[in-house]
């Protein structure tokens, strides 16, 4: 209750904020204010330019949501073993909304269901790295070519961290702590 | 770039419609929620990013995140990005607008990169799940992560 009042406050504040931002604007094209002007032709380029693309890429979000079942992913992971379940590690950190927050809780169950702590570390460096509606945002606004040199190095690298992160860990007597 | 995006979603909305229509409706109220619930912060980073794009001159930013900014530009962003706290469909759209200012590829990368990898203030949380010394070890790696993806954005862009 109190997070949602919280909550409700900041937008308030944004809200306000965002009128003086247009009192300023307005004031700015009358007083034909130079440094205002600019403001507001850049604040305006940018919304339109992603206009054409927000609408969009949420959509794609929402289908995805919708079409793609995170229980057939999980189900998969708990019987496959060795490179395939990096494979559905990889699919599944694809899935993840909500980053760190839904990831920890998903490693525990994984954990819970008898996945190796390798997997469930690289699982865990995929979950920032790979996630679809992140991914489509960075690849509609910084591009193609960024965006696959981003994953094609980062992907082999938080595999391999995750591998021996994870290899360390089994010998040890780890265990998350699944209190939290 | 745009046209593929459009195409590519008209085409799946399409296909999903045949498929199954209660499916697809479920999809574009999902994702009108989600619009709908980023809105207003939105058009506040926005707000925000003009106004410290016009106000704040180019020369100094420039400076610090510049193409010449060399190896403290890169510190730079690598240190904003573990820091800060912000969703990607805020921090892409900002990274884009950097683009236009002339900011190069390597250092937008450094900032989103580590955004997405490096939790400073989701540290206490990560600590609680790991213990301390598996959490700093997996932040850590994460940043040399974000450090090496960086430097080899400079060298594919030639940047």
């Amino acid at each position: 209750m109190n997070k949602n009042e919280n909550k409700g406050k900041k937008k308030y504040i944004l809200i306000i904020f965002l009128i003086l931002f247009f009192v300023f604007l307005i004031y700015s094209y009358i007083g034909d204010y130079s440094q205002g002007k600019k403001t507001g032709e850049l604040f305006f380029q940018t919304i339109f330019g992603m206009l054409k693309i927000i609408p969009f890429a949420f959509i794609l979000i929402g289908l995805f949501e919708v079409w793609i079942d995170r229980k057939t992913v999980i189900k998969h992971l708990g019987k496959d073993s060795g490179f395939k379940a990096y494979f559905w590690v990889l699919i599944l950190a694809g899935f993840t909304v909500g980053g760190l927050f839904t990831a920890f809780p998903l490693a525990d169950s994984l954990r819970k269901k008898g996945a190796s702590l390798k997997v469930i570390f690289t699982y865990l460096g995929f979950a920032g790295i790979v996630r679809l509606p992140m991914t489509i945002f960075e690849i509609t606004f910084l591009g193609v070519s960024f965006t696959l040199t981003r994953v094609l190095v980062t992907v082999p690298l938080f595999l391999l961290v995750g591998i021996i992160l994870g290899a360390i860990l089994d010998k040890s007597d780890f265990e998350f702590n699944s209190q939290s | 770039m745009n046209i593929i995006l459009w195409a590519l979603t008209t085409v799946l909305l399409i296909i999903s419609f045949i498929k199954d229509r209660d499916k697809t409706f479920k999809a574009l109220k999902k994702a009108w929620k989600k619009i709908s619930s980023i809105f207003v912060l939105f058009f506040f980073i926005m707000a925000l990013t003009s106004l410290a794009l016009s106000f704040i001159p180019p020369e100094l930013i420039n400076h610090y995140i510049g193409k010449e900014s060399g190896i403290n530009g890169l510190l730079f962003a690598l240190g904003f990005g573990s820091v800060s706290v912000m969703p990607g469909f805020v921090a892409f759209p900002l990274g884009a607008t950097l683009r236009m200012q002339g900011i190069p590829y390597y250092i937008i990368g450094a900032f989103t990169l580590s955004l997405m990898t490096v939790g400073f203030v989701t540290f206490p949380l990560e600590k609680k799940f790991l213990g301390t010394k598996v959490a700093i070890t997996r932040n850590g790696l994460s940043l040399l992560i974000a450090i090496i993806t960086a430097l080899v954005i400079k060298l594919v862009f030639g940047e």
